[in-house]
């Protein structure tokens, strides 16, 4: 039975590892592609790089910064799609999660050691009823929770931008609010750091989700629920609940993503500071393969890609935009796994080729 | 002379490590009816979406009425070239109308752009009358039942002016009446002159049909007979390779059902969804150590009675009574409390999850078993372990727990469904729903020795098949399902052969008092 | 308010998403989900101010804007039909691509973040209670009826429509999924790109960074709302088009604030969505359909 277990971990390391691979390759793709982008433009794309990776690193605090929220926002989108259902609210979850954490930090007043808990349960109260409204719709109405999650970023960021402008507004020049409590505040990693102690709440959700779904019955019956409905129904799995409980989940993570930059770095909400957050999550937990543990590489990556942008466009004069159509670029090359898969096919037909199987008879005649 | 409409000669394909035609030869005479006859897993079906240009080859020679085909083309080539095939599983689209499935591909215009809805009817209306087949061209497909479809198929090809028609085992959803209609059909259009190939694993079909019949093994082709000089066992001895006992249950030995049924169904009603047939009050008893057969065309409501002692679908009426309670709402996890075991009749959809691995799957169906579960945690070292006992029981390929199900054979999927459901503790009831459906020889007899052996170790069995051989072969007893009731209970031994057929057919209906 | 000036802006805000749902729906009769359209939009609106700026023709840049959208489309076409990638992400990876490549070419070509210089507009026609419309609106009523008559009288479209319904069926008669699936990608992509090109010298009369504003998004739920119907489709693009020109007034007029108001054409469309569904989606829409799968 020994034999059993270190041949399973070792199974399960190596699809992992495929898994790795496999991002590593769309990540390559996606910098050739932007290269020849620069090129067109008129830049090198070698010194682009090189400066972009090069002034990102110098500024590491603000990489951890942004993989903090990249982390929370990508798992975001991860969770819910191992259940089947894609969540698309995440800018407005990320958004509202902020305000709800702004205004509970401000408005309250609570011991240091328990306030920011209240601001974040809250946060992620506000984030899952908004997710839930999508999953609900689907369950009830088969409505698209795509459609119905991009029209709920919407209206949220409206209904948020108005109370910041008018009700809950902290300051007479811009629309923000006020600025949360010292008591509220999620101290740096290090005095003057960019990046806070939020940072290993979200690697420890990334852990907690990645046990979850791999040694728990709630994570088995989530994946089964994702991946086949009918049968999962016929093993006593509640669908219907798994749909709206993961969407849920992902709700709250992603309003997580937004209080943690509140109450570690920004300390107030401005709409500006929220936006294209959920986005980023759709690419980072893609590139992952929504698998849990992958996340925190490709948050890494993207937060690197994204900070390495700003430098780029104060030296090379090439914007920030950029890192934009890079982005896209690899969302877009990500989900051809057709490409990658065919050629790991191949490489699998001749490694079974020379495996002696036992003939394995498919049922197709 | 019989001029040879096709011929395919050492043509070879493989699916990874499984060689699925084997330098398979075929030779087709024009206007003759002539089986291709084999197992499931035999390579029929493979061999003929090769003939149609679904599959391509990698070796081997093909001629289509004279013209040699290249190594790889479509199906649009193969029907141009007079070649139909009316797959197993309709390829209609259910939201239009009967013309528009007919002639979509090749379509009636007005001009080179526009489509004509009237004439497509027009010609459909006189396909119908030259072949005399009734079918009114503006009905939407979607509402019509099998037959009918079948027919739609049938016409799709005879509108291409088909000459050469390959039926893919056509006779799984016809009632044997029905099947006895196609069959008069089928002579008819071989009159008008079209070769006509089945592809089938039922022996009395071929004998009753055809005029030459091709019998396939494990990929290769064995033998090529006239129909007329050989009888069922030496097509059976050729299709299996030995003499094959049946599995079978003595009849006769039993006394009247005197026992005490371990569960009864009483006035079984659900409520009806789209078109699937609802349950309409049904009357059955389950005995400890005897196999109830339940026979009826697919579509009689075998499925809502499998969901409901599944507990996937609710009863709007009756209950479920076993020793002194009675059961009205029957959930999932009720129905397992109550130790009712189930084997779907979709492997790959309703019993497993394919991209989840063997473990999980197994898993899966001990929710709250203390065994390997504590808080929700799950004790990854014991489910191990019990998943490996149960490898080695069931004799599941591959050996790993970690393996995943979508690239396990099929006979093993349904070992690992056979294994999760049979191991459970206070099972008392098990409820196989065409249990070896695709499988091959080797998992058909492991399948139903299985449920034998429960049998005798005094497990009630229901056992629901559109298999007519393997209900009378299985059965203590015969219950046929009918329109979402049971129309007809008795030992199997005083059943007739035809009575089955009638019942199931509605010519003859008795309702059942329980 | 006036009845007309409101029902002239209704008709410059709804035009553009009308082409942009007319696309939307083609592609979904066709089987796939086009996320991408802002993308397409946005693209266009580029182009089509591009050529205009070199070429001071406008015609000649919607033309470009058409090619454009073409090309697009069928490229985006090759990630989800050839490759077989994940319809929405897809689509939503080129519409960031878009906002990328646009705004930094916005930077390139004007040397501005903002607007790009000012172009020579789009014929303009003043009409009796409809105010100043471009020739576009004339070309929209063209498109509605040019793809009803696609959709129901010729055999691209029945073809078209087989194909989302139940792709193997279709194949299995030799219709070739792949191709009609780009053929229809391709015809939302000229819709798309005429759209962009409304916007950006059609009305506007520049390009501005990020100037399509979700438009696309909206007529995809336009399309949800209409029931997959090209004249239904006309109402619930107009209906959004009367929302946007509403708000705008209202603002002024009853002192609600802006945000409250922008809002509301996506708050309509999540009430619409209540209850009403999807039940009219054809069947095989978003699913990847692989060949030979009999």
């Amino acid at each position: 039975m020994k034999n059993l277990l270190s041949a399973e971990r070792m199974a399960r390391l190596k699809w992992q590892l495929l898994d790795l691979v496999y991002v590593l390759i769309s990540i390559m793709l996606a910098l050739v592609v932007g290269g020849i982008f620069l090129l067109i433009l008129g830049s090198n794309p070698i010194e682009a790089y090189y400066i972009m990776f090069q002034k990102a690193f110098v500024s590491f605090g603000a990489i951890l910064r942004r993989m903090t929220i990249y982390l929370l926002s990508g798992l975001a989108v991860a969770i819910p799609v191992k259940s089947g259902m894609f969540n698309m609210g995440g800018e407005g979850q990320i958004a509202a999660g902020a305000m709800t954490a702004a205004m509970l930090g401000s408005a309250l007043a609570l011991p240091a050691g328990i306030h920011p808990v209240v601001c974040m349960l809250g946060a992620i109260l506000v984030g899952a009823l908004l997710s839930s409204i999508s999953a609900l719709m689907k369950l009830k109405f088969g409505s698209s929770e795509v459609v119905t999650g991009i029209m709920l970023n919407y209206i949220v960021m409206y209904i948020l931008q108005y109370l910041s402008m008018y009700p809950f507004r902290g300051s007479p020049n811009s629309a923000q609010t006020a600025e949360i409590l010292e008591t509220a505040k999620i101290p740096r990693l290090a005095e003057g750091s960019q990046a806070s102690y939020g940072l290993f709440i979200a690697l420890g959700c990334c852990l907690l989700f990645a046990f979850i779904m791999n040694r728990t019955r709630f994570g088995l019956e989530l994946k089964s629920a994702g991946f086949n409905r009918l049968a999962a129904s016929y093993q006593g799995v509640r669908v219907g609940v798994m749909s709206v409980l993961s969407m849920a989940i992902g709700g709250g993570l992603a309003a997580m993503a937004g209080a943690v930059e509140v109450m570690g770095g920004r300390y107030l909400y401005l709409d500006a500071y929220f936006t294209n957050y959920g986005f980023d999550g759709i690419a980072v937990a893609y590139m992952a393969r929504n698998n849990p543990l992958a996340v925190i590489v490709t948050a890494f990556f993207l937060s690197t890609l994204k900070v390495g942008a700003v430098a780029l466009d104060r030296q090379a004069g090439v914007s920030v935009y950029f890192a934009i159509a890079l982005q896209g670029i690899i969302i877009a090359l990500l989900v051809s796994p057709y490409l990658v898969e065919s050629v790991f096919n191949r490489i699998r037909q001749k490694r079974l080729a020379k495996e002696k199987e036992p003939a394995i008879k498919t049922a197709s005649t | 002379m019989p001029e040879t409409m096709i011929s395919m000669k050492d043509v070879t394909i493989r699916f990874g490590s499984l060689t699925a035609n084997d330098k398979v030869s075929l030779e087709v005479r024009e206007g003759e009816i002539m089986s291709l006859l084999g197992e499931n897993g035999a390579g029929k079906s493979t061999l003929m979406k090769i003939l149609y240009g679904l599959y391509t080859r990698e070796s081997g020679e093909i001629v289509i009425d004279g013209n040699v085909m290249p190594k790889r083309y479509a199906p649009a080539d193969a029907i141009k070239l007079g070649v139909s095939m009316v797959p197993q599983h309709f390829m209609l689209i259910d939201s239009f109308t009967v013309a528009e499935n007919i002639v979509l591909g090749e379509e009636q215009q007005i001009s080179h752009l526009m489509m004509s809805k009237e004439k497509a009817c027009a010609k459909v209306d006189s396909l119908c009358e030259r072949f005399g087949i009734p079918l009114s061209p503006k009905q939407i497909v979607g509402e019509l039942p099998m037959g009918t479809k079948q027919k739609v198929e049938i016409l799709k090809a005879l509108y291409r002016g088909t000459k050469v028609l390959i039926l893919d085992e056509p006779t799984t959803v016809l009632t044997p009446q029905e099947v006895d209609e196609l069959f008069v059909l089928l002579r008819s259009l071989q009159r008008k002159g079209i070769t006509i190939i089945i592809i089938t694993h039922k022996l009395n079909e071929v004998l009753d049909i055809s005029d030459r019949v091709t019998v396939m093994r494990l990929g290769k082709n064995m033998e090529v007979l006239e129909t007329s000089h050989t009888n069922a066992q030496e097509l059976s001895q050729i299709m299996v390779g030995k003499e094959v006992s049946n599995v079978y249950v003595e009849q006769g030995e039993d006394e009247a059902k005197q026992q005490n049924a371990v569960f009864r169904l009483v006035n079984l009603h659900t409520k009806r969804e789209g078109e699937r047939c609802n349950l309409q009050g049904i009357n059955l008893d389950l005995f400890p150590g005897k196999v109830v057969g339940v026979a009826g065309i697919d579509g009689n409501g075998q499925t809502d009675l499998v969901e409901v002692l599944t507990g996937t679908k609710a009863l709007s009426e009756g209950e479920i009574r076993t020793g002194d309670q009675c059961i009205l709402a029957n959930t999932v996890e009720e129905m397992r409390t109550l130790g009712i075991g189930i084997i779907p009749e979709d492997r790959t959809q309703q019993g497993l999850v394919l991209d989840l691995t063997v473990r999980d799957n197994i898993l899966l169906g001990y929710k709250s078993d203390t065994r390997f579960e504590k808080h929700g945690i799950i004790n990854l070292q014991s489910a191990n372990k019990y998943v490996g006992d149960l490898i080695q029981k069931y004799d599941i390929r591959p050996a790993r727990g970690n393996a995943v199900c979508r690239f396990i054979s099929g006979g093993n999927q349904q070992k690992v469904v056979l294994a999760r459901e049979l191991e459970r503790t206070g099972l008392k009831a098990v409820v196989a729903s065409q249990p070896v459906r695709g499988l091959d020889v080797g998992a058909i007899q492991f399948t139903h020795s299985t449920l034998l052996k429960l049998r005798s170790e005094g497990m009630a069995i229901l056992l629901i098949s559109s298999d007519l051989d393997e209900i009378k072969t299985m059965s203590d007893y015969i219950a046929i399902i009918r329109n979402g009731r049971i129309v007809a209970f008795k030992k199997a031994s005083d059943f007739s052969k035809d009575e089955i057929g009638l019942y199931m057919g509605g010519a003859k209906s008795e309702e059942v008092t329980a | 308010m006036e009845i007309s000036t409101l029902i002239s802006s209704m008709l410059r805000l709804g035009v553009p998403l009308l082409l942009a749902a007319l696309g939307v729906l083609v592609s979904a009769k066709a089987g796939i989900v086009n996320m991408g359209m802002e993308g397409n939009m946005l693209f266009c609106a580029f182009i089509g101010a591009l050529v205009t700026y070199w070429t001071d023709m406008p015609l000649v840049g919607l033309l470009a804007a058409v090619i454009a959208g073409l090309l697009y489309s069928l490229c985006m076409g090759v990630f989800i039909i050839k490759w077989r990638g994940n319809h929405v992400v897809v689509g939503l990876g080129f519409n960031f691509l878009m906002i990328g490549a646009t705004t930094v070419l916005l930077k390139a070509v004007w040397n501005s973040s903002g607007n790009s210089a000012p172009l020579v507009r789009l014929p303009q026609m003043e009409l009796p209670w409809l105010g100043q419309q471009s020739i576009t609106l004339v070309i929209a009523i063209f498109a509605v009826f040019a793809v009803w008559f696609l959709l129901n009288k010729m055999n691209l479209g029945f073809r078209i429509r087989a194909v989302g319904e139940h792709p193997a069926a279709a194949d299995s008669v030799g219709v070739n999924v792949m191709m009609y699936r780009f053929i229809a990608l391709g015809i939302a992509g000229i819709l798309g790109g005429l759209a962009g090109a409304e916007l950006s010298i059609g009305q506007m009369g520049y390009f501005t960074k990020q100037m399509t504003a979700s438009k696309g998004f909206l007529a995809y739920s336009a399309v949800i709302f209409a029931g997959y119907d090209p004249i239904y489709v006309v109402l619930t693009t107009m209906l959004l088009g009367l929302l946007d020109a509403f708000q705008m007034r209202a603002q002024s007029m009853f002192n609600i604030p802006g945000q409250l108001l922008l809002m509301l054409p996506y708050l309509v469309t999540l009430l619409a969505l209540f209850g009403v569904g999807d039940k009219k989606k054809p069947k095989a829409a978003g699913k990847i359909y692989v060949r030979g799968n009999f």
